[in-house]
């Protein structure tokens, strides 16, 4: 029976970010300054970590509805 | 002694793949920007609807499971799924909604649909 | 018992050197931060010692520990805006978390999350100590595994549609009296397809319930709890996480390459063994104000645990 491919980076990472972005502690109120929604932008094979605060940033105007992949 | 911490998989690309289409969608965002007020009630209410259409559905597909419906009931019963899903489709278009974003998520529950 | 060594930094809060550039007057790193110094937070730990070794967390700030009565937030000064988020200070976050999971219990505390003051951190630690406590002795020498499995999903829903249409072709749900008039009508052909989904995916499901069932019965075995996602997408049949004691973590691994070995038809993806983000049980709350009064309704009791698993609720 053949090995396990030792470590993919990219899956890695995936988990990695799964883990440390949605799970764990997560504080609320009005005293905790978290920029929570990171979100995880996918083009194709490779993922792009971005905050809503950024991504409005870029594009100059609030993110009101489904993310467009980037062509 | 802890192990040392790895991912390990044989098939790298095709989970990235899976794993990549399992999250799309943004149920998770709720869209607190007052200007949008209107389309975060928008998609509350076609939410609920779509539950609703759904809850028919399936109970639809159980009577038609039962084996004992008549031509009328069959006509009818098609009829009324037919009309309730243009009438959705028609709805999100309007307020320029996706399938992914009618979805509420219940916390423990998990999501609503 | 902590690992922590309290001897190296004397007072827990003492914060080690920091090693990053172009610090303003006043954050001199002694005894308190300075104004208008921002805090920045791993994890909750069971131990209110010092940290034993030079740390460094974002923007190459120093990590210490905060103690809270007998546990401790591990933290690091942030100095101005936490920054653009990047791959690498994700990675670097949970990085530090691993390394506090060496020594002690260790609750991971989300990305970026971020307390204006010392005193606000101190504030969050008195609203949330019972619950860190309750999860510290529950999760105490307790790591996590994720197991992911791909299966062919597509093809086996290719093979039921082929069934389908085969065993139906010439059956019709009202029975044998069918008045051949309704035979092609729009809204007939409507409900039948949607029949047929219906059926198609139920069987679906079922197949996928019995393969996580036989699957999951062994990973079962040796650990203590667990969160599983079924068919993520039709391929994605499983992705799970399981929490398993420390000193079992050696028959997990046996238990995967176990079933890795008898399931061959399947691929995987194992991971861990992590701290246990999935596994962190804390309760719906009101929300603490600034001015130490409470908004919202009454606490919620039920408890909500984190990383919940994304299924459906009917």
């Amino acid at each position: 029976m053949d090995n396990l491919v030792t470590e993919s980076e990219h899956v890695t990472l995936l988990e990695v970010l799964d883990r440390v972005l949605n799970k764990g502690v997560v504080i609320s109120g009005d005293i905790v300054i978290s920029v929570a929604d990171v979100d995880l932008i996918y083009l194709g094979l490779k993922v792009l970590l971005s905050s809503v605060e950024t991504m409005e940033r870029l594009r100059g105007a609030p993110i009101t509805g489904p993310m467009q992949e980037p062509a | 002694m802890t192990m040392n911490r790895t991912v390990e998989t044989d098939a790298p690309e095709t989970f990235i793949d899976e794993i990549n289409q399992s999250r799309t969608g943004f149920g998770k965002k709720i869209d607190a920007n007052p200007k949008d007020v209107e389309k975060g009630l928008a998609k509350l209410v076609l939410t609920l609807i779509e539950l609703i259409r759904k809850l028919m559905e399936k109970q639809a597909m159980r009577r038609v499971e039962g084996g004992s419906l008549t031509d009328e009931e069959i006509e009818r019963i098609g009829e009324t799924l037919m009309k309730l899903e243009d009438k959705m489709q028609e709805l999100k278009e309007v307020f320029g909604l996706e399938d992914e974003e009618l979805n509420l998520n219940l916390g423990p529950l998990g999501d609503l649909m | 018992m902590t690992a922590f060594d309290s001897a190296r930094f004397g007072l827990s809060q003492h914060p080690p050197k920091h090693v990053e550039q172009g610090r303003t007057a006043g954050s001199s790193g002694a005894y308190e931060t300075s104004r208008g110094m921002k805090i920045y937070i791993y994890g909750i730990v069971d131990s209110n010692d010092g940290i034993d070794e030079s740390v460094y967390g974002l923007k190459g700030a120093g990590v210490y520990n905060i103690p809270y009565r007998d546990i401790g937030v591990v933290a690091s000064d942030l100095n101005g805006q936490i920054g653009d988020v990047t791959q690498d200070s994700a990675v670097e976050h949970e990085r530090i978390v691993e390394k506090l999971m060496i020594n002690c219990a260790v609750l991971p505390v989300k990305f970026r999350t971020v307390f204006a003051s010392r005193e606000d951190v101190l504030s969050m630690m008195e609203n949330y100590y019972n619950d860190f406590r309750a999860n510290l002795d529950r999760l105490r020498d307790k790591v996590e595994f994720g197991i992911k499995i791909i299966w062919p999903g597509e093809a086996i829903k290719a093979r039921l549609d082929i069934d389908y249409n085969k065993d139906n072709a010439s059956v019709n749900p009202a029975g044998p009296d069918l008045d051949s008039r309704l035979a092609d009508s729009p809204a007939k052909r409507f409900l039948m397809k949607a029949f047929k989904n219906y059926k198609i995916d139920k069987e679906f499901k079922e197949k996928a319930d019995g393969c996580i069932a036989v699957v999951d019965r062994l990973f079962s075995r040796v650990a203590v709890e667990k969160r599983l996602e079924k068919l993520g997408t039709d391929n994605l049949l499983l992705s799970a996480v399981y929490l398993v004691d420390k000193n079992r973590q050696h028959d997990f691994r046996e238990a995967f390459e176990h079933t890795r070995r008898v399931h061959c038809g399947l691929k995987y993806l194992f991971s861990g063994p992590w701290p246990p983000y999935n596994f962190v049980s804390l309760p719906r709350r009101s929300q603490p104000l600034r001015d130490g009064s409470w908004s919202g309704s009454a606490c919620d009791k039920a408890p909500q645990p984190e990383g919940v698993p994304r299924g459906n609720a009917i």
